[in-house]
């Protein structure tokens, strides 16, 4: 089928999956034994059933559950989140704060992982077995093993404290002006680290699968120079399975954010996050949650486009 | 030679004459003999990659040192004797008279006894580690055995029976994979909280969605490889046909899964302690001591950072996954080197 | 001086089961335009002789001994870039399978004409004309439109002729065909054999053909070398194979082809099967499955003999009409090799007198 339907077929099938992850967010915590509400009595041992039965009410807590779903889901669509319980801000506009830092940090990991990992695996495939592949993995295998939040302590460390070349405290305001490159380069870093590692090892094996196939030993005997083999007709092929990592890559990268902006104190969502479950936040928790989720699927249908034109056997007939 | 043409007939090639006659050489034909099974020769394998080695010798070293770390008892009957470390993780030192001038964040110092230093309390930071490994390792092969068993079931059903309810069961997964790991196992312990069992639950709830999808997949390919449709054009039984021919062989990347995946949960855990979700702030758990001594690192220069109590207990989780990893890549390569063996690829043709 | 001569080749492969001796010695020869078969059973390393002659055996193999000379040169001796050179060019390979052969991620074209205009030095626009030209000489219908279709909307039999197209496309003067009609349909098997031979012929080509079937080899080729176990152990022009075919081994194939109107039971087969190569028999590689083996062939590994004479005929300038590596022919079995060639005139059903195999006289 062509390009065009291939997209139109996929995009329909997002539609229940975003459902999927609503209902799946939602279910999370309202299906939980204890909540906000829960919560404050903890503190207020002493309050009053009534006054239970009035905060019940008043965050819609006494309506069955699909009902409650409906109303949470239809706000949702219309960019209302509710608000913090304990403050009384609107949830969404602290996503709106925060929402930008975990996009410029997560970019910034993820060209890092992109460009370390892709040559890497290429030298990697290409000199297998040799002293430079061994080294290679040896490396990757360190990075998948690195607890990211210990990588972000140790870089503190060593980078800000004994050396002091980086500022340990993460600025207060958006990181949208220049000087705040400084201030991305250590938690990017953190993040890229371990994502990289990942990536190079899926490149590296994609391409000696590729490198073993016969349509490389037919280049070989045209006669094309080994350089045109790799980059021309080896590479191609490897980018299009590497494209379905590209998405995976996404998840690493949000789920890493998730720590990573608690260890350098980065003023994102991910940091929001973990705030929240704290305090139990059951508003922000599930913004934050449904919003990893969409990005998610969006990631993965990007992929998955990205996939199909690149491979001709999928976008034509 | 003769000069005729026609159609050949060729006589006098006698079979019968090779197969009755004795052996003229003591050459046996090597390759009729019986082929090991693949998992004997795939341990063989493994024992030659002296990186896989090492890593398993490493697990089996710590997870015997947390064991024997300081002594069990069940039901006030003591089951293991043992303490390899000094110090129980929760108590104090500079409270022992003994030990009076080891304070709070004291250096290590073998004269003392101490090979780590102590920590923010004043506990001794050795012990805390070896002790502290029961909770991550013991967690780490109790999600992935729970999370693989249900996963398998799970992918095989869908790949095998196909149709709606592979569609169905794999839309399910979609949902799952729209997650990442820790974000779901974080949300999770919100609506729990913190502890042992909330953790399993936390990482195992939905765990399982890997590898579910991975047997699936292979699940697949081999259902449509022809020794399958010959069995059951010999008319086996489905749930016979799954559990003898096709499960056995897709089982091999899910046990290179389940090894790697070890390292991931172990470092999960330590990342939820890390962020005060996991235990309780007294508890030796890797990853909580390290939440404890996050704030000294903001000191600043000056201040003398206590950098043996983020080094070691971090170490400690570092070295454990690698280890895992290594044996997980080492179980790869050992299960890989098989299919299509080396002689194939090599001469034939 | 022969187009390519071939002189004791040996590959080895070092595996962790062991040393692969993939070609053992091997010393064969093609002169320009001639078709040359090298007919053997899989495993017997005939793949292997086809990849050694352009260097592309990859680790773990290692052409271990041998000249390969072409037009005088010895490959052995070249530098990489002047292997290149030939590759595609002058000495050029169709494989068995086509579809892996290709490319899924490029037209076919394109990948057609990548050579030419790196060997030909052709523009971008001639390259392309000449490439629609070769797609229609394989016989490819609407080469103009095929050219910008991927490999996946091509059928078995168009592949293959694509792939044709792709080893002609620098007008090579030695063709390797490893296998080409394995993977096809028999009707199909027959155009493209056919394709071979005209286009062959046409462009004064020579041609290694390499196929485990027999009635390819009689169709197409004018001599035939036959390997086992990494060794040649018959080389004779098509008629002397199959007329009087000297080693054991070529007799037993020739057995097994069953006959229509034939009143066995069983199919005939050469009992056993070709030896792992990490391990091979002592003496004659054959003579655990040969009718006529005697103690003197685990003894010795028999040379390659020119059936008239007896004499060893490897490794020497010299070639012979008929070689077989059997002791036979040296005059050291005492039982003979006892079968009879029976040809029987298409016209008359009777049979006329039967020429033997030789005998020890």
């Amino acid at each position: 089928m062509s390009l065009r339907r291939f997209i139109a077929k996929r995009l329909l099938l997002v539609v229940p999956i975003l459902f999927g992850v609503s209902v799946i967010t939602f279910g999370m915590i309202k299906l939980a034994p204890s909540g906000p509400i829960e919560l404050i009595v903890g503190f207020n041992p002493n309050i009053s059933p009534g006054e239970i039965a009035r905060l019940r009410a008043q965050y819609g807590l006494d309506e069955p559950i699909w009902k409650q779903y409906f109303i949470w889901i239809s706000n949702v669509l219309q960019g209302d989140f509710g608000t913090v319980i304990s403050t009384g801000r609107e949830v969404d506009a602290i996503i709106v704060r925060r929402l930008p830092n975990t996009i410029a940090l997560g970019l910034f990991g993820w060209v890092i992982a992109l460009l370390i990992a892709i040559p890497t695996g290429i030298y990697a495939a290409v000199n297998k077995d040799q002293l430079g592949d061994d080294v290679s993995r040896f490396v990757a295998l360190s990075g998948i093993s690195l607890p990211n939040f210990w990588l972000g302590l140790m870089l503190i460390l060593i980078f800000a404290v004994w050396l002091n070349w980086f500022p340990v405290i993460a600025p207060r305001e958006s990181v949208l002006h220049p000087e705040s490159l400084w201030y991305l380069l250590l938690p990017g870093v953190t993040i890229g680290t371990a994502s990289s590692a990942t990536l190079m090892r899926i490149m590296r094996s994609s391409m000696v699968e590729e490198i073993n196939k016969e349509y490389v030993t037919a280049a070989r005997a045209k006669g094309l120079p080994e350089r045109t083999v790799i980059l021309k007709h080896v590479l191609r092929n490897s980018l299009i399975s590497v494209t379905t990592v590209a998405a995976f890559l996404t998840a690493s990268i949000l789920a890493g954010s998730v720590v990573v902006e608690t260890v350098f104190n980065w003023p994102g969502l991910g940091r929001e996050l973990v705030r929240a479950v704290t305090a139990r936040e059951v508003n922000l928790i599930m913004a934050i949650t449904l919003f990893t989720g969409v990005a998610l699927v969006i990631a993965n249908l990007l992929a998955d486009i990205a996939y199909a034109a690149l491979d001709p056997r999928i976008s034509y007939d | 030679m003769s000069t005729q043409r026609g159609r050949i007939r060729i006589t006098g090639f006698d079979p019968a004459a090779v197969e009755e006659r004795e052996s003229l050489s003591e050459w046996v034909d090597e390759t009729e003999m019986s082929t090991e099974s693949r998992w004997i020769r795939a341990w063989r394998n493994f024992r030659r990659n002296r990186s896989a080695m090492l890593g398993l010798a490493v697990v089996v070293a710590m997870s015997l040192l947390t064991i024997f770390a300081r002594p069990i008892s069940i039901e006030g009957v003591t089951v293991q004797p043992f303490a390899i470390a000094p110090f129980e993780p929760s108590a104090i030192l500079y409270l022992k008279p003994e030990y009076a001038d080891l304070g709070r964040y004291h250096p290590p110092d073998l004269s003392q006894g101490i090979l780590m230093g102590t920590d923010g309390s004043g506990r001794d930071m050795f012990s805390r580690v070896l002790f502290g490994g029961r909770y991550s390792i013991s967690i780490g092969f109790i999600v992935v055995a729970l999370t693989a068993s249900v996963g398998i079931v799970y992918g095989a059903v869908s790949g095998y029976y196909g149709g709606w309810v592979d569609e169905l069961m794999m839309r399910v997964l979609d949902v799952i994979f729209a997650f990442p790991g820790l974000v779901l196992a974080l949300v999770i312990i919100s609506v729990l909280g913190g502890g042992y069992w909330q953790l399993v639950l936390a990482f195992s709830l939905f765990g399982w969605a890997g590898y579910a999808r991975l047997i699936r997949g292979e699940i697949l390919s081999v259902k449509e490889n022809e020794y399958v449709m010959a069995a059951k054009a010999l008319g086996a039984k489905d749930r016979s046909v799954i559990f003898r021919h096709i499960v056995p062989n897709a089982l091999a990347p899910v046990v290179v899964q389940a090894s790697l995946n070890i390292g991931t949960v172990v470092i999960g855990v330590a990342a939820l302690g890390f962020l005060g979700l996991g235990f309780d702030p007294g508890t030796p758990e890797w990853g909580t001591m390290l939440d404890q001594t996050r704030n000294t690192l903001i000191q600043g220069p000056g201040g003398s950072i206590p950098w043996w109590a983020t080094v070691f207990p971090g170490g400690a989780i570092f070295l454990f996954v690698m280890a895992m990893n290594l044996i997980g890549d080492g179980i790869n390569d050992a299960l890989d080197a098989q299919q299509g063996g080396s002689v194939g690829r090599g001469g034939g043709g | 001086m022969a187009l390519l001569e071939v002189e004791d080749l040996t590959v080895k492969f070092y595996t962790e089961e062991g040393v692969v001796t993939a070609a053992d010695e091997l010393s064969y020869r093609v002169e320009r335009g001639e078709k040359f078969g090298i007919v053997g059973e899989s495993g017997a390393g005939k793949s292997v002789t086809a990849l050694s002659l352009m260097r592309l055996i990859e680790q773990p193999g290692y052409i271990e001994s041998g000249s390969i000379r072409f037009k005088g040169e010895d490959i052995m001796e070249l530098s990489e870039s002047a292997v290149r050179d030939i590759r595609g060019n002058e000495i050029a390979m169709i494989f068995q399978d086509a579809q892996s052969a290709l490319n899924p991620v490029y037209t076919v074209g394109e990948q057609i004409s990548e050579a030419i205009r790196h060997h030909l030095d052709y523009s971008d626009a001639e390259a392309r004309e000449r490439t629609i030209q070769l797609l229609d000489d394989v016989g490819i219908p609407e080469p103009e439109t095929r050219y910008s279709d991927y490999p996946h909307q091509f059928s078995g039999g168009m592949q293959q002729r694509a792939v044709i197209a792709m080893a002609l496309s620098c007008d090579p003067d030695l063709l390797i065909a490893d296998e080409p009609t394995t993977a096809l349909d028999v009707t199909i098997e027959a155009k493209i054999l056919d394709l071979i031979e005209n286009l062959a012929d046409e462009y004064d080509t020579a041609v290694q053909l390499i196929t485990h079937d027999l009635g390819v080899i009689a169709e197409v080729c004018d001599r035939v070398m036959v390997m086992y176990a990494g060794r040649a152990v018959e080389k004779a022009s098509v008629e002397d194979l199959y007329y009087d075919p000297k080693h054991p081994y070529t007799v037993g194939l020739m057995s097994s082809i069953p006959r229509v109107g034939e009143t066995r039971d069983r199919l005939q087969t050469i009992p056993g099967k070709m030896p792992d190569l990490v391990e091979l028999p002592p003496g004659c590689s054959f003579h655990p499955r040969c009718p006529y083996a005697e103690e003197a062939c685990t003894r010795r590994e028999p040379a390659l003999l020119d059936v008239e004479t007896g004499e060893s005929v490897e490794g020497g300038p010299v070639e012979a009409d008929h070689a077989a590596a059997c002791l036979e022919y040296a005059g050291e079995l005492t039982g003979g090799l006892d079968y009879d060639v029976e040809i029987r005139d298409p016209d008359s059903g009777t049979e006329p007198a039967r020429p033997e195999g030789d005998s020890n006289v």
